[in-house]
């Protein structure tokens, strides 16, 4: 009789954890629960014949009813803060550091010696051709590594820039690893995203204006901020799937309210630094100067003729703002994004007032090598 | 479809038992026979093709067989059998490993016909083959009935792994089966621990294993390529071994006892210990239909040898089309041979660790060669595992991972070794009613937790 009772319990509550699970999934795909928990909900894959012989609808639809069972990312939360709690802090190629910082992970990573090499070879050619400057900026990774997870890879950035430095002189080599040091206790990097905040690029404004050559820096205030969103959750929390409480977000008061254009890609013309409609985007870092363009021309309100060419990612987007007053134009390209030969775009701005800037995040640009290889 | 996905667990299974519970008697076999075509089906419908036609053959073929029995007609259908069903695993299966083999090796350009493998093929050919063979030896007689033969081959719980089933250890159930509750929750305890091994251990231990494929072997430190090592051993124990218990959790369900396949392997003492504790039912089909049949009794050292070492390269082979598993195969042979010709004796006087050392070092060097896919890879792998790649002792990345996952290597070494067994005899060995009152409690809700912990992880981890 017991042995029985036994039985009966056990298959009892082994039926209603698997029917329970069961109805969840299957009212919520009825359409009779409507929280999936996401803004636009995975389409159903496509029915074809070929699909349906190639087996292709099935492995589509499998993933799509683990994408679409109900309250997908509150699952995939418990799953992570468990993980967490467990110990893991590598998810989908982000490492969960200290004081809640997010690093993209170098795991399996290596970069080659052959695209440090090609990388030194291109800065010292755009020295030798254009005269250009040469501004990498230490990522987060470098500068925060105290908040690394223990052992993690890392790209080691110092010996790199001394290379830079090395290869293209100091007067053409603007450092910045110091003085990020020297602030690293502040906010000038996004917890949540790969890219230095306006704090930080103000302190690297006063870095670049010194090697600039130019009479006087135009002065921004601190206390002067604006205080853009409290709010801003970068693009790793989203791919890791974790809630963030988010942080602060904020521009320096002079940059705003410029009369300032900026076509991109020779298509589309907007006015303004800045772009609100980014802050509920993938990446809100499109907030300065937006995001995914290959070209952006900057006009200014300077009556100066001077032209500024910036070979950057959106790293530079937020720097951009600050040296704006200092040209009438402002070249920016990014790679990431560029369709032609960058080479040849850099040859067709040269003119006698244009000057070059290479302002990237040190791991994006010698990653641009890496793809070659 | 597969063990471990969402539409099987909670939209297949639910819905095909309250199906089989609701048939009555012998319209379970129909039932059972839809759902597993079904099964089938999801994935990959082209792979039914090959099925089918060996399905119709081999029940042909043993009724033919039966009709001439004792005559030479017999023999020439058995050998025609035969004939096709290795065809139709040729064709389906292996040709363009085959193909790529004699490309390679010929400078030929035939082309390859770039079918894939069908799911199971390997496990429904074993059983077809060996239901003629016994039909032809008179072991059992040939099946009448369609639908229990369709049945007994297309049976989805052990399709995807095994374990493999032979029609006589079946029949009987196929025809008039009963049902017990003790059956059916020992079943449903099977199923929600082979989930759990699956879902939660097998897994991981694959993505860890996929991390550290990530640094070249040749730049792997020891303790790295050793971390590898135990990853893939993991992943592989735990797949296999998880989806055994959920096929022979199924067929409990359903009323069938299907042989266990895996007896805690990494627990051995030799080689020859851990191959008779690994997928015991291809084991021992392939000693009754090949090896057998290759050497019978009394038959010379040299062709016991030879007939020894193609058994163990075929279950490679078995395994997939890959010349790495066939070298696997040949590994574990050259070991077991040894320690029947002298090595055993050795052993013999070692203390019980030692041994185990021994066995699960070479284990693991055969896991090697059936990780990678490549035979240059495996021994830049084995060269950095043993101290000749950079010579590293330790390396940052070895330090990351084993943080990283720390709790799969512990509870993958509890759960392949037998403690969780032994823990539990002898809290029911014990004689106060507290130890027994927490075997019982544990016995009861460790199924449901693993299941709730594999359905959470399932649903979790797409996002």
């Amino acid at each position: 009789m017991e042995d029985k009772k036994n039985d009966l319990f056990t298959i009892g509550i082994i039926a209603v954890i698997l029917l329970t699970f069961a109805v969840m999934d299957l009212l919520f795909q009825a359409g009779l629960i409507h929280s999936a928990g996401t803004k636009t909900p995975d389409p159903l894959p496509v029915f074809t014949a070929r699909s349906f012989l190639n087996g292709k609808y099935f492995e589509d639809y499998d993933a799509y009813s683990v994408k679409s069972f109900y309250k997908g990312p509150q699952w995939s939360k418990l799953v992570r803060g468990t993980e967490i709690i467990l110990g893991k802090r590598e998810f989908e190629g982000i490492l969960l550091g200290r004081k809640n910082t997010y690093f993209e992970s170098r795991s399996g990573k290596k970069t080659g010696e052959t695209a440090i090499a090609e990388s030194l070879d291109f800065l010292e050619k755009l020295k030798t051709d254009y005269d250009a400057k040469v501004m990498l900026i230490p990522t987060a990774d470098e500068v925060w590594k105290d908040r690394l997870p223990a052992y993690a890879a890392y790209f080691d950035q110092e010996e790199y820039l001394d290379s830079v430095m090395e290869r293209v002189g100091e007067d053409h080599y603007v450092a910045l690893l110091q003085t990020l040091n020297e602030h690293k206790s502040e906010e000038i990097y996004y917890r949540t995203a790969p890219y230095w905040t306006s704090l930080a690029a103000y302190y690297g404004y006063y870095a670049w204006w010194e090697k600039s050559g130019k009479l006087f820096p135009y002065y921004y205030d601190l206390d002067r901020k604006i205080l853009v969103t409290n709010h801003f959750v970068g693009p790793f929390v989203k791919r890791v799937g974790m809630e963030d409480r988010g942080e602060e977000m904020f521009i320096l008061k002079e940059t705003e309210g410029k009369q300032v254009t900026v076509c991109y890609d020779d298509r589309v013309t907007i006015e303004g630094y800045y772009r609100p409609e980014y802050l509920d985007a993938q990446n809100p870092c499109g907030y300065y100067l937006g995001d995914e363009f290959g070209v952006a021309k900057i006009q200014t309100e300077s009556q100066r003729k001077n032209e500024l060419v910036v070979i950057g990612d959106l790293n530079a987007n937020v720097m951009i703002p600050l040296m704006a007053p200092h040209y009438s134009t402002i070249w920016l390209i990014n790679p990431n994004y560029y369709q032609g030969d960058v080479m040849e775009f850099l040859a067709e701005q040269k003119g006698e007032d244009t000057e070059y800037l290479v302002l990237q995040g040190v791991l994006d640009f010698v990653e641009l090598f890496d793809v070659k290889e | 479809m597969e063990f471990g996905s969402v539409v099987f667990i909670l939209r297949f299974l639910p819905a095909f038992f309250i199906l089989y519970y609701l048939a009555p008697g012998r319209t379970k076999n129909v039932v059972l026979l839809l759902g597993s075509l079904c099964f089938y089906a999801w994935g990959e419908p082209i792979c039914l093709l090959p099925m089918v036609l060996s399905a119709c053959s081999d029940f042909i073929h043993a009724l033919l067989i039966e009709k001439y029995r004792g005559k030479g007609t017999a023999k020439i259908l058995l050998s025609s059998a035969l004939f096709f069903d290795m065809c139709l695993l040729f064709f389906f299966g292996y040709a363009d490993f085959f193909i790529e083999t004699a490309n390679g090796l010929f400078g030929t350009r035939l082309i390859q016909i770039g079918f894939p493998l069908p799911v199971g093929i390997t496990v429904y050919t074993l059983q077809t083959t060996s239901y003629v063979i016994d039909v032809y030896r008179g072991k059992i007689p040939a099946g009448r009935n369609l639908l229990e033969y369709a049945t007994y081959v297309t049976m989805f719980p052990q399709l995807p792994i095994g374990p493999i089933v032979r029609y006589r250890d079946l029949s009987g159930a196929l025809k008039n089966r009963k049902m017990n509750l003790h059956q059916i929750s020992g079943g449903a305890k099977r199923i929600c621990v082979g989930l759990a091994k699956k879902i939660l251990i097998a897994d991981a231990a694959g993505k860890l294993w996929s991390e550290i494929q990530l640094t070249a072997p040749g730049e792997m430190s020891i303790a790295l390529a050793w971390l590898g090592i135990l990853a893939f051993a993991f992943q592989i124990y735990f797949t296999f071994s998880g989806y055994s218990d959920v096929a022979i959790g199924l067929g409990a369900c359903m009323g069938f006892s299907f042989p266990e396949n895996f007896d805690h392997p990494y627990a051995a003492r030799s080689v020859t210990d851990f191959l008779s504790r690994w997928n015991m039912a291809l084991t021992g089909w392939m000693k009754e239909y090949f090896y057998q049949a290759v050497a019978p009794e009394k038959s010379g050292a040299i062709r016991n040898t030879i007939a020894f070492v193609l058994t163990w390269g075929l279950i490679g082979l078995w395994y997939g089309p890959d010349w790495t598993f066939v070298l696997c195969g040949f590994w574990m042979a050259l070991f077991y041979l040894a320690e029947r010709l002298f090595l055993g004796k050795v052993l013999r006087f070692l203390p019980s660790i030692l041994r185990w050392i021994y066995a699960m070092l070479v284990v693991a060097i055969g896991w090697v060669f059936f990780a990678l896919e490549d035979v240059a890879d495996v021994m830049i792998y084995l060269r950095s595992a043993f101290g000749m790649g950079t010579g590293a002792i330790l390396d940052r990345r070895f330090l990351f991972l084993t943080l990283e996952y720390f709790p799969l290597l512990v509870f993958g070494a509890f759960f392949s070794l037998p403690v969780v067994s032994r823990l539990l005899s002898k809290l029911e060995n014990g004689r106060n009613g507290m130890s027994i009152a927490a075997t019982r409690f544990l016995e009861k809700v460790y199924p449901a937790v693993c299941l709730l912990l594999a359905l959470t992880y399932l649903v979790g981890r797409g996002w």
